[in-house]
């Protein structure tokens, strides 16, 4: 299998603070990959450096290297190509505000799609793989902002699709919603795992069984162990990720 | 016990006397006013040019509308373009910049700088050194150097209340700075853009020391040219009441004036709430 | 279609000049403190500073000119400072009125009307002030002349206090919640709680706001202009005539002939206020530093 996002020696600070400490880590192609671990161990900040969006906060800085299909994307002079190849789902479900369907346009207008055809097909088939297009179809020249919860983190989902990445960053997508919602996006994103990599963060240990191939523990901004989903519940190697997973059970 | 309960009664009535004192200014301000100066106000005021013996002490006070019109639409020409790429700068391409912080301290000290002091340096600068004399054209320059810290600090504030999430999200697909800046910040941020450009508006309407050296003279027909001097209705206020022209005229001026200014203060206030509805 | 190349030219080229239309803004005040040093610059070699800020006469036109603005310089700081003594109580009243005591609904209504007293031009407040005020004093204490500075601080207290009550307001909103609940939970009276839990915590911000205060009442021309009297001589009580240095730049400088020490005079003058006031507001930023760091996070 194809090691599609490969991150070597990579550490991350926040001024002084050290997030992210030598991280080596692959994630496969066509398949997804969570990342569990507690609160403020560098979840988020693991994702945005996958997507160069961490070094938007201040005083960030970076080691080490991360390859997006062998392309070493922090010596890359494209950002913007970088973070179109790798799009990012946040936590925090967000509606541009536009209509619903320019929210899933905004990033083909940019790309230069202008046919009026070719724009009508990305917004009903990008609608359609997030579960969306039948809910919305009627009002798609509505404003996004009255969208629920749930709505919201689809569309934000279809808006990145729209720009066609090659890798999927997902960060709690389900967090904010209720379980008939997040069994939604679940079945989604093993849909969508047969085209793309897909890399999700969650704090929902089932939801990392259900849906995952692999799982990856991090503690402390460093990577305690990763391996089948399976294998790392049923059988931790390490003791603090037994630890962290018995929480499940007891 | 009963000491300390006084005390609380006393302390809780001055709080509420001091913030009733502060609707008592205004409503005095207004009634006063009005009292005074409402008889005066009619077409032929409004829409006269000054008459009498010494001029002005009779007649009407269009040329100085005219003129303040004339001030405000040049100070706003010189404020606007600068004001709105500062705050642009500001608020999207600076963040986490040196020069950002530098130029932040630095607007903010421009605030402060005394009116009187801006008319000072223009008229060295615009009246002498480049020969423009008293002129609309320096007094432009002055107000507009004046309320330009107003329009970058307003509008860099409503810049900064749209949701930073939208740049994130944005950022995230790989789109440029200006293309999120054009689609999402400024049609979110227009409200409050406008009530800041209004308040600066308001604030160049009823500045005095800065037009009063270089662009004001005690009776001009205010046509627009623009190295020729002007009236203006806070100057024309100053003249009527300081050379004894004629009270009832400077109540009716002052009223005018008043009324002007808090209408456009209303009107900006009413914006800048659309724009908090916007960004809660 | 909008061919690539294209795009990033105009995004480069919008790019380059806001920032450095922001730059050249930035320079915008240096400029303005640079040229006005310049034009003063032979009163400073010539008289000197300090015989220039203490100097008791100002005969600018008589050869050779006398050039000291001590009486100027005092009756700013008497007046701004008279003008502070009057409005900070009642400001920071106003402000703790509205923040803690006044019912939602008067205080939405104060809110604008702060708002619109701001907006009152100051030759509007300078003149009923000289029209009401003044007649008020001359006819009260049977005066000449009623003019004065406490005229001129009364008047300025009036324009600075929507500044101090505003910005007061505002430094006593950030108290965090806890600390009410916190406080009132112990069984201490509301005024009680006001005055020795929330005003210090709120201290930084309401001396900002006085601060603020104070400059923009040292800088002011109009009210001082009708109010102050225009004399040149050193006041010695809060009921002198004065002419604060404000004044004295917008009566003397259309009169003053370019080149001449009189005229230079008056910039050196107008630089004296201009360090006052932005070492002023530089005073005024350090105490509002929490308040504003949170600014610029992304
Ligand atoms: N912009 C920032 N500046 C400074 N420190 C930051 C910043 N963002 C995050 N951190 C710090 O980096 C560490 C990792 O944060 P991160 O958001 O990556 O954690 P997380 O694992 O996603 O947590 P959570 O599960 O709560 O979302 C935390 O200690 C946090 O305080
Ligand atoms: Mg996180």
């Amino acid at each position: 299998m194809m090691n599609t996002v490969e991150l070597k020696n990579f550490s991350t600070w926040y001024g002084q603070a050290l997030v992210l400490q030598d991280i080596n880590i692959s994630f496969c192609n066509h398949s997804i990959t969570a990342i569990v671990g507690p609160s403020g161990c560098g979840k988020t900040t693991l994702l945005r450096s996958i997507n160069r969006t961490a070094e938007l906060e201040r005083d960030f800085t970076c080691q080490g290297e991360i390859q997006v299909f062998e392309t070493r994307i922090y010596e890359a002079k494209e950002i913007s190509a970088i973070r179109r190849r790798v799009g990012m789902v946040y936590q925090i479900p967000v509606a541009l505000p536009l209509s619903i369907r320019e929210n899933v346009l905004f990033g083909p207008r940019y790309y230069g799609v202008n046919k009026r055809s070719q724009l009508d097909n990305i917004v009903e088939n990008c609608l359609r793989k997030v579960a969306l297009w039948d809910e919305v179809k009627h009002r798609l020249n509505q404003s996004a902002d009255k969208l629920s919860g749930g709505q919201k983190q689809r569309l934000a989902m279809a808006r990145v699709l729209a720009v066609e990445p090659q890798v999927l960053l997902l960060d709690e997508p389900c967090s904010s919603l209720d379980p008939a919602s997040t069994r939604l996006i679940e079945e989604l994103l093993e849909e969508l795992s047969r085209e793309l990599c897909i890399i999700i963060v969650t704090h929902n240990l089932p939801q990392a069984r259900r849906i995952a191939r692999e799982t990856v523990f991090m503690l402390d901004g460093k990577v305690v162990e990763y391996g089948p989903t399976a294998a790392l519940f049923a059988d931790p190697k390490n003791e603090k990720t037994r630890g962290f997973v018995s929480g499940l059970y007891g | 016990m009963i000491k300390r309960n006084l005390g609380d009664r006393i302390l809780v009535s001055f709080f509420w006397i001091s913030g009733l004192f502060i609707l008592l200014v205004l409503v005095a301000i207004l009634a006063y006013l009005i009292w005074r100066g409402g008889a005066f106000i009619n077409i032929d005021f409004l829409l006269g040019s000054p008459e009498g013996y010494p001029l002005g002490s009779e007649g009407g006070i269009l040329p100085a509308i005219k003129g303040t019109l004339w001030l405000i639409l040049l100070a706003l020409i010189f404020s606007i373009i600068p004001g709105l790429a500062t705050a642009v700068y500001l608020s999207e391409y600076g963040r986490n910049k040196r020069l950002t912080e530098a130029v932040n301290v630095l607007v903010q000290s421009m605030m402060g700088i005394p009116s009187i002091v801006v008319g000072l340096f223009v008229y060295a600068l615009c009246v002498v050194r480049l020969g423009w004399g008293i002129s609309l054209l320096a007094g432009g320059v002055a107000l507009g150097l004046m309320v330009f810290p107003v329009i970058v600090v307003s509008s860099r504030n409503a810049l900064l209340a749209v949701d930073d999430n939208y740049r994130l999200v944005a950022r995230a697909l790989g789109v440029s700075e200006s293309y999120i800046f054009w689609r999402v910040i400024l049609p979110r941020a227009v409200p409050g853009i406008l009530a800041g450009i209004l308040l600066a508006l308001g604030y160049a309407a009823g500045a005095t020391a800065p037009i009063m050296v270089t662009a004001t003279a005690i009776i001009a027909s205010s046509s627009g040219v623009l190295l020729e001097p002007v009236m203006a209705l806070p100057y024309h206020l100053y003249i009527l009441f300081n050379e004894h022209m004629s009270l009832d005229n400077a109540y009716a001026t002052a009223l005018v004036l008043v009324l002007m200014l808090v209408f456009i203060n209303a009107l900006a206030l009413w914006l800048h709430s659309i724009q908090e509805r916007n960004n809660a | 279609m909008q061919s690539p190349l294209k795009r990033k030219f105009r995004e480069r080229f919008f790019a380059a000049a806001v920032s450095t239309i922001a730059a050249l803004s930035s320079l915008l005040l240096i400029a303005i403190v640079f040229f006005i040093f310049q034009e003063s610059l032979p009163v400073w070699s010539n008289v000197g500073v300090l015989k220039f800020l203490s100097g008791a006469n100002w005969r600018p036109v008589v050869v050779p000119p006398e050039l000291g603005i001590a009486p100027m310089l005092v009756s700013t700081m008497w007046v701004a400072l008279g003008a502070l003594v009057i409005a900070a109580p009642l400001g920071f009243g106003c402000a703790i009125f509205m923040a803690e005591f006044a019912p939602a609904w008067l205080a939405a209504v104060i809110r604008p009307v702060l708002n619109m007293l701001t907006g009152i031009p100051s030759v509007v407040y300078g003149f009923l002030g000289a029209a009401v005020l003044v007649k008020f004093f001359e006819v009260t204490f049977d005066l000449a002349s009623g003019e004065s500075l406490f005229a001129a601080s009364l008047v300025l207290a009036i324009m600075v206090l929507p500044f101090i009550v505003s910005n007061s307001e505002v430094a006593l909103r950030a108290v965090p919640d806890e600390y009410r609940y916190a406080g009132l939970s112990l069984g201490v009276s509301k005024p009680y709680f006001v005055l020795h839990i929330l005003v210090p915590m709120a201290r930084r911000g309401m001396l900002g706001a006085m601060v603020l205060g104070f400059g923009r009442a040292m800088g002011e021309t109009m009210a001082v202009l009708m109010l102050a009297g225009n004399t040149l001589l050193v006041p010695t009580s809060w009921f002198s005539k004065g002419e604060p240095l404000p004044a004295l730049i917008a009566l003397e400088l259309g009169s003053a002939t370019p080149g001449t020490p009189h005229y230079q005079a008056l910039f050196a003058a107008g630089l004296v206020l201009l360090v006052l006031v932005i070492m002023v507001n530089l005073l005024m930023n350090i105490f509002l530093r929490r308040v504003q760091s949170g600014v610029n996070k992304f």
